[in-house]
């Protein structure tokens, strides 16, 4: 019985991955809700090879398991291919199993089959999210698209905000190449704007993030929209999204928002389900995590890579942003007492 | 079960027990048998400029120029070529040279009033304070347990456990962190140099601890250009915690310190050795080790009570809170909103900067271009009040760590940044004129502006 203890574990293992994949969706384990526009491209993707590489991790596992357990060998004994025996459902496929060379061709090109369907599938959704922020944001569907430059250092994400009077001036000036990547973000401003750990964005609106790193490689990573880039000591990458759309009802409009101004503690705060207009709330009363949408950095950077992590804040309209810009604004530029 | 797979079955439980999770204590506390380690590291008793020349290299990453007073001697130390002279004129104290026996009584005197990092305390009973102090303080030992905890999860990997900027991430970190002992923060909104209205102090370096709001402001911003990062995803209680166990870790630094750099202690060079020492002809001279710990919280924390004889002037932790003290900006000039008085602004704030008498009366006062050499593009290395090399900034890189408002710029000009040799310059200047330094300084990181204001681009 004792060595039997290996098919044991390993069937024990396969079930509870089995049992943990059964349930996830219900404990909470699963991906949040992707609310951009690379959510149902991503999602559709990661579903496509998750199902895949389930599919032949329980059939392989479940073979390895059915092995270990029936050709189990005993202490101080070689087990012999002349000393075992084949299970009877097993014996009618004996003679195909053995030196076949089409079944040999089925097995390599099945994969292969598969890979370049992977390959191929993920062809447009790699360019939309990779290619399409090089472009000149002059063509954007949503009006002059909001840059933020984004500079990620050990340990934490600082912002770069246009400031209100030129964001605004870009919304109306459509066709000025001035407010694209070379005047930008390249190019600090005096009036630009700066925040840290905090990302303002808001809904339905094309953000552009030009993406630097200070020290070391980290990386930009929003789980909540699907979204994950490198940032690469050097380099400045462009990365864009836009915040909308249930990617299971990609027609139906949804509302995404997640932060209101708080009088009490005189900033905007997150957590905000746009259903109620309150902060997110379980059974209990305890405030949830469900519409805090973290940027935790995705590369380990250091030893404060734990604590790396910034937070988007969606705003409901392009109204309520630039009142937090003017508000950020005026505390940027402060000139009186701060007490 | 065969006998060698005992220990992966062992393993294995571990580790699902570990992924099925206990409730563990996100923030555990200190052990109990852990105490404040008494300092090590030598103090500075003069001025940092008698440690040696400016130089244009800043020491070598993991080194750390003062570990333990030896450290001058080794090759290749900074401070090595003038060991001798540090040892000759006593620029640097050595706490070490004290006796086992009064290094316990040191040890139990601090104990008895601030406690173990696990139950921090500032003992009001025992030091003689003022109820009142410990609670416009928030130094109560509710809120320092809790703050020791965060502290401990958060701030200690570089901090350390006493507050002494040597934790074990510090030495490949720089700037340095902050070494809390001293009592000197640099970024504060702390008026310097007023202690009432009208009444002047007549010093160039500020030695007047933080408010609350300004450790605050510093937790939630970060130091850009440091490597403090931010702590604004904590909740606003939390901040208050760590700042309050701080402030705990301050004060027993700075007691212990001054204490060590007083006259109650004496050096003896015949001997080498440090001892504790009564003045026969003080009267008021603490006679034990413990009543001079005493006095030196209550001057420390409360006010000017006795011990360094500075009475004229109240650098205790508490007389920093009063609102009073809190600088208050000359009102930003409302002709500046004019595109042309602003660039006239930035004129005469480059002819302060640059001390340009010729071109403004006056202008000699602000000189800042004799440490910020090349508008700090040329600023050497120095040594600071905590003995680690630092540089005036570069106003061209766009880095500004103490802050990039303008409100936070006239804080440093105003009342110049502790410890760090940037001195005051609110009572040399008119608050117009530190407006237009800070509109100047304002245009520097931008190369179109650096042409506007007529200086060679980077």
């Amino acid at each position: 019985m004792g060595n039997k203890l290996w098919s044991i574990l390993f069937g024990v293992v396969m079930l509870g991955c089995a049992i943990g994949f059964g349930i996830a969706p219900w404990m909470g384990w699963w991906m949040p809700t992707g609310i951009s526009s690379h959510a149902h491209d991503v999602d559709f993707l990661f579903d496509i090879i998750l199902y895949i590489t389930a599919f032949f991790f329980f059939l392989t596992e479940g073979i390895l398991v059915y092995f270990m357990w029936q050709y189990t060998g005993e202490d101080g004994k070689r087990p012999s291919a002349a000393t075992a025996e084949q299970p009877s459902f097993l014996k009618p496929l004996a003679g195909l199993l053995n030196n076949q060379h089409k079944v040999e061709m089925a097995w390599t090109l099945v994969p292969a089959a598969i890979l370049i369907y992977i390959a191929v599938a993920q062809v447009d959704t790699w360019a939309n999210i990779k290619y399409e922020s090089r472009k000149q944001h002059t063509e954007s569907k949503t009006g002059a698209s909001l840059q933020v430059a984004i500079s990620a250092r050990q340990f934490e994400w600082r912002m770069r905000y246009p400031s209100v009077e030129r964001y605004t001036k870009w919304q109306k000036e459509k066709s000025d190449p001035k407010w694209a990547f070379e005047s930008f973000g390249k190019v600090p401003q005096s009036d630009d704007v700066y925040t840290v750990n905090e990302l303002h964005i808001y809904q339905d609106h094309q953000v552009v993030i030009y993406l630097t790193t200070r020290d070391v490689i980290h990386s930009f990573n929003v789980p909540t929209f699907r979204v994950k880039q490198d940032a690469l000591p050097g380099k400045m990458i462009p990365v864009w999204f836009i915040t909308k759309k249930d990617p299971k009802e990609p027609t139906k409009p949804y509302e995404c928002w997640n932060t209101i101004w708080d009088p009490d503690k005189k900033r905007y705060v997150d957590g905000i389900n746009p259903a109620t207009g309150k902060v997110d709330v379980d059974a209990d009363g305890n405030p949830t995590k469900k519409f805090i949408y973290d940027i935790p950095c995705a590369e380990l950077c250091g030893w404060g890579h734990y604590r790396m992590v910034g937070r988007v804040f969606v705003h409901k309209d392009q109204d309520d942003f630039l009142k937090w810009l003017g508000h950020a604004e005026a505390d940027n530029h402060l000139r009186t007492s701060d007490r | 079960m065969k006998r060698s797979s005992r220990p992966i079955m062992a393993a294995l439980s571990g580790l699902l027990l570990s992924l099925v999770g206990c409730n563990h204590d996100q923030f555990p506390s200190y052990s109990l048998s852990l105490k404040y380690p008494l300092r090590q590291d030598p103090i500075l008793m003069k001025l940092p400029a008698e440690l040696g020349d400016e130089r244009y290299d800043p020491d070598t990453p993991g080194q750390f120029p003062l570990m333990h007073f030896d450290d001058i001697l080794k090759p290749g130390n900074p401070l090595e070529p003038k060991a001798k002279e540090i040892k000759d004129k006593e620029i640097l104290r050595d706490p070490t040279k004290l006796s086992t026996k009064e290094k316990n009584e040191l040890e139990a005197a601090l104990e008895e009033i601030f406690g173990t990092p696990a139950i921090p305390m500032v003992n009001a009973q025992v030091a003689g304070l003022d109820a009142k102090t410990i609670e416009i303080l928030k130094i109560d030992n509710d809120t320092l347990a809790k703050g020791s905890t965060r502290y401990r999860v958060h701030c200690l990997h570089c901090h350390g456990v006493a507050g002494d900027g040597r934790g074990p991430t510090a030495r490949w970190i720089n700037p340095h962190p902050r070494d809390f002992r001293s009592g000197l923060f640099k970024f504060q909104s702390v008026n310097q140099i007023d202690s009432k209205p009208g009444e002047k102090i007549e010093h160039k370096n500020g030695t007047r601890p933080p408010a609350r709001a300004d450790l605050i402001r510093t937790l939630r911003n970060g130091l850009e250009g440091t490597a403090m990062p931010s702590f604004a995803l904590l909740e606003d209680k939390e901040l208050e915690w760590i700042v309050s166990y701080v402030i705990h870790l301050s004060i027993r630094g700075q007691v212990e310190r001054d204490l060590l750099k007083s006259s109650s202690f004496a050096y003896d060079a015949k001997k080498d050795t440090l001892s504790f020492h009564v003045d026969p002809e003080d009267e008021e001279a603490p006679p034990t080790i413990a009543a001079a710990v005493k006095a030196q919280t209550q001057y420390t924390a409360e006010k000017s009570y006795r011990a360094l004889r500075a009475p004229a002037e109240d650098r205790s932790w508490l007389f920093s809170q009063k609102p009073e003290l809190a600088i208050h900006p000359e009102p930003y000039p409302a002709e500046f909103a004019d595109e042309g008085e602003l660039a006239a602004s930035r004129l005469r704030g480059k002819y302060l900067f640059t001390g340009d008498e010729t071109k403004y009366k006056g202008a000699k006062n602000a000189n800042c271009v004799s440490c910020h050499v090349d508008f700090g593009r040329q600023a050497k290395f120095r040594f600071d009040e905590w003995a680690t090399l630092v540089r005036p900034n570069n106003f061209t890189a766009g880095t500004f760590r103490g802050g990039r408002r303008p409100v936070d710029m006239y804080y440093r000009i105003h009342s110049g940044i502790n410890g760090s040799g940037m001195t005051n310059f609110g009572g040399a200047l008119k608050g117009k004129e530190i407006w237009d330094i800070i509109n100047f300084v304002s245009a520097l990181p931008y190369p179109a502006m650096q042409k506007q204001v007529g200086i060679v681009a980077n």
